[in-house]
């Protein structure tokens, strides 16, 4: 196996599989990197079991093969490299690896090929139409509200509904949940529900650059193809939680803010709030929201009214600001809607306009007060 | 390979067998019994079975996921343990951060010994649980789909090392199984497992290894001499990792001391007999003395086979010689008789008589029978 590479290029696929690398992981192989060679195209794969990730690299190659390279110190040792052309020569036999740079020569012992975990048998059930931007959109409204929860693992990922023409995507840890409905994605699959670990979508949405883009399904897997990377993760084959029937639709009381100055708000007055229960009250009249916040250990409180349009009874509801912040973070629009009923039931909050071909839904569970 | 890599359990295995070949395979198996009957070879065993690409009743040893079994490091497997306590474990929802390096460097090299023999006892320092961290990582595991397409399996070892929090975390994975996942739990104190997670396994029971199961297997896998096999097989019981161990020179430096003690009995040197009682044997521990009185037995019931002309069947045959000369003193004197009191004072140790004591009660009543019945 030999071929030559340019070291900025290898640095920045080295760079990509090496977000995949487990640490300290009980299996030793999985600690390096799988090196493959046909023609001019080097792949370099690394996986942990939940995810695999194969970047490409235009190289000039000369003899075809693969090796396992320790995946830490080949990319540290590429890293240190400035801007050169590298020779790679490997002893497929003795698993000896030579680099020469201009600065010298290097030498690695490689692992064999057996030792790696094969590549998941994927069988994709046709392709979905999916700009990386969208999916990198998607990606960035829903993954805050996903579940670090261990003992309910559906919902440490997103749900992607696949329709027709739509994709439904659902996030929730069961105190604040978004649902977002983009329109316009064509998927192959009439009705397809997978849940995706939000781990995979963390290194999608990095990995996501702009241009064409290809996900696809198949049994347990999920493949999303970006340039000459490619990214396999396991899915989260749970049932997700029956979303549907905690979103209400008979929430009539509707409060409309500006989305800066009550984040604004909000903010300053949670510096004020319990550190145990991180609780903040709103106060709703038809033209006034009253925030307040107080910890009773430390004695401070603090109080901020800004205007609003409300068309409901006058009522109190507690809040974990951290919700909120989030929440509100997460919308677009200038103004939002939160709908309410009453003060121990959910709250949805949408945005005043929605974006085109999109449709946002967030819903937050307030928190008791005491009388 | 195959079901042969477990010693001796005739019943549990035809069990499992049954069980795979009327494709009735329960969710959760747990295998109790004494230590070192092989409860987790069998889950090992069971679990290569059940991931071998060719799908019979007994794991082929070539397929792909076999030679991955081979090495316990098949995808869809996992072999949980105790491990040492990290900092946050005190703090309940930080249970994330991965073992620290050196359990993970001392994890790997156990389970390589493991995985070249599934008798030997996984030692990690400091672990004393299996931790809720390490239930929550299979509770993850089992809920995404499997990384290639088959079961998936994880045998929790030595299950009564689970603290509290891991019980009650696995009682909930146990409750409701995820499809195609099997979990074989192994103890030798199923006292100590939670009742609740007791009744959601099919228990099989592992029973003691017979003496020639034992003795097979170390002429087989240590290419231990059939005699020695034979005595270290009787002397532990079996327990085949007991067994292992006895096979260190000590026990024959033990067996010296008896036949030593033995000789000092009958030519009535009564300082001969004190020394060893009164300086090495009162600091022995139980065990160590359970054993030194089974050597004795063992001597005489070589003596008695010689006697009674079944020369064949002796179990130190490297001391026949010496058996033979005693036979011909002793041989008409009520050998079964000193078998009986030698067995009786084992049964006054485990009562936790004062082991001197023993001891001279011991030579007293043995030089009694043996020269009693030598003068009518």
């Amino acid at each position: 196996m030999k071929f030559s590479a340019h070291s900025n290029e290898l640095q920045k696929a080295l760079s990509r599989a090496a977000s995949v690398l487990p640490t300290r992981s009980t299996h030793p192989a999985l600690e390096n990197l799988l090196f493959e060679v046909k023609g001019n195209m080097l792949s370099i794969t690394a996986t942990d079991m939940d995810i695999s990730m194969t970047c490409g690299v235009v190289v000039t190659g000369l003899t075809d093969g693969a090796v396992l390279i320790p995946g830490k110190r080949i990319f540290d040792a590429v890293k240190s490299l400035t801007n050169q052309q590298m020779m790679f020569t490997i002893d497929i036999e003795s698993r000896k690896i030579k680099m020469a740079t201009e600065n010298g020569e290097y030498v690695l012992q490689g692992e064999s090929v057996d030792e790696f975990p094969k590549k998941p048998d994927f069988k994709g059930e046709g392709e979905i139409e999916i700009t990386a931007e969208t999916l990198r959109r998607i990606i960035s409204k829903t993954i805050f509200s996903v579940s670090a929860d261990e003992l309910r693992p559906a919902m440490m990922g997103v749900l992607f509904q696949f329709k027709e023409s739509e994709l439904c995507s659902v996030a929730t840890d069961g105190h604040r949940l978004v649902k977002m409905i983009t329109k316009g994605i064509k998927s192959p699959m009439s009705a397809k529900d997978i849940i995706i670990p939000a781990k995979a979508l963390n290194i999608l949405s990095k990995l996501a650059e702009d241009g064409a883009a290809k996900m696809e399904v198949g049994a347990g897997h999920i493949l999303f193809q970006s340039g000459l990377t490619t990214l396999v993760s396991r899915l989260i084959e749970e049932p997700y939680p029956n979303y549907q029937s905690v979103i209400p639709s008979d929430n009539t009381k509707e409060l409309m803010v500006s989305k800066d100055q009550m984040l604004a708000s909000v903010r300053r007055v949670a510096l004020f709030s319990s550190v145990t229960t991180h609780q903040i009250r709103m106060s709703l009249t038809t033209s006034e929201l009253t925030i307040t916040a107080e910890d009773v250990d430390f004695g401070s409180e603090a109080k901020e009214t800004i205007a609003c349009e409300y068309n409901g009874d006058e009522m109190e509801m507690g809040f974990n600001f951290g919700y909120i912040v989030d929440i509100l973070t997460h919308m677009e629009s200038d103004e939002v809607i939160f709908k309410f009923s009453s003060s121990t039931r959910a709250g949805v909050v949408v945005p005043r306009t929605q974006r085109e071909n999109e449709n946002v839904l967030m819903l937050v569970m307030p928190v008791r007060l005491n009388p | 390979m195959g079901w042969n890599s477990v010693i001796g359990q005739a019943r549990a295995k035809s069990i499992l067998r049954r069980a795979i070949e009327e494709r009735r395979i329960p969710h959760a198996y747990l295998f109790w019994g004494p230590a070192g009957t092989g409860k987790d070879a069998l889950a090992i065993e069971l679990a290569r079975t059940l991931l071998c690409d060719a799908g019979g009743t007994e794991a082929c040893g070539i397929c792909a996921s076999c030679k991955r079994m081979t090495a316990l490091q098949h995808p869809n497997f996992q072999f949980v343990v105790a491990l040492p306590a990290s900092r946050s474990e005190s703090a309940p929802d930080d249970g994330k951060d991965a073992p620290a390096s050196d359990v993970v460097e001392a994890l790997r090299g156990e389970m390589e010994l493991k995985a070249a023999d599934p008798y030997c006892q996984i030692t990690i320092p400091k672990a004393a649980f299996i931790t809720v961290k390490s239930i929550r990582d299979i509770r993850h595991e089992s809920s995404l789909s499997s990384f290639e397409p088959g079961r998936k399996i994880f045998i929790i070892s030595d299950a009564e090392k689970m603290n509290p929090p891991a019980s009650n975390a696995l009682l909930k994975i146990l409750e409701e199984p995820p499809a195609d996942t099997f979990f074989f739990l192994t103890t030798a104190r199923m006292d100590q497992l939670l009742p609740t997670i007791i009744s959601r396994c099919q228990s099989i029971r592992c029973e003691l290894l017979q003496d020639d199961e034992i003795a097979a297997a170390l002429t087989e896998r240590k290419g231990i001499p059939a005699d020695r096999a034979q005595v270290a097989a009787r002397l532990a019981n079996g327990n085949y990792l007991r067994a292992c161990e006895l096979l260190s020179d000590e026990v024959t430096k033990v067996r010296d001391e008896v036949i030593q003690f033995l000789r000092d009995t009958m030519t009535g040197n009564i300082a001969g007999v004190l020394r060893p009682i009164e300086e090495e044997w009162k600091e022995l521990d139980r065990a160590a003395v359970e054993d030194l009185l089974s050597l004795l037995l063992i001597w005489f019931r070589d003596a008695l086979l010689i006697a009674e002309q079944f020369g064949d069947g002796i179990i130190s045959t490297d001391q026949r010689n010496a058996l033979e000369r005693f036979a011909a003193r002793y041989g008409k004197a009520d050998l079964s008789e000193a078998l009986r009191v030698t067995e009786h004072s084992l049964e006054l140790v485990r009562r936790n008589v004062y082991l001197p004591l023993i001891f001279i009660s011991l030579s007293i009543q043995i030089k009694r029978i043996l020269l009693h019945v030598r003068n009518t």
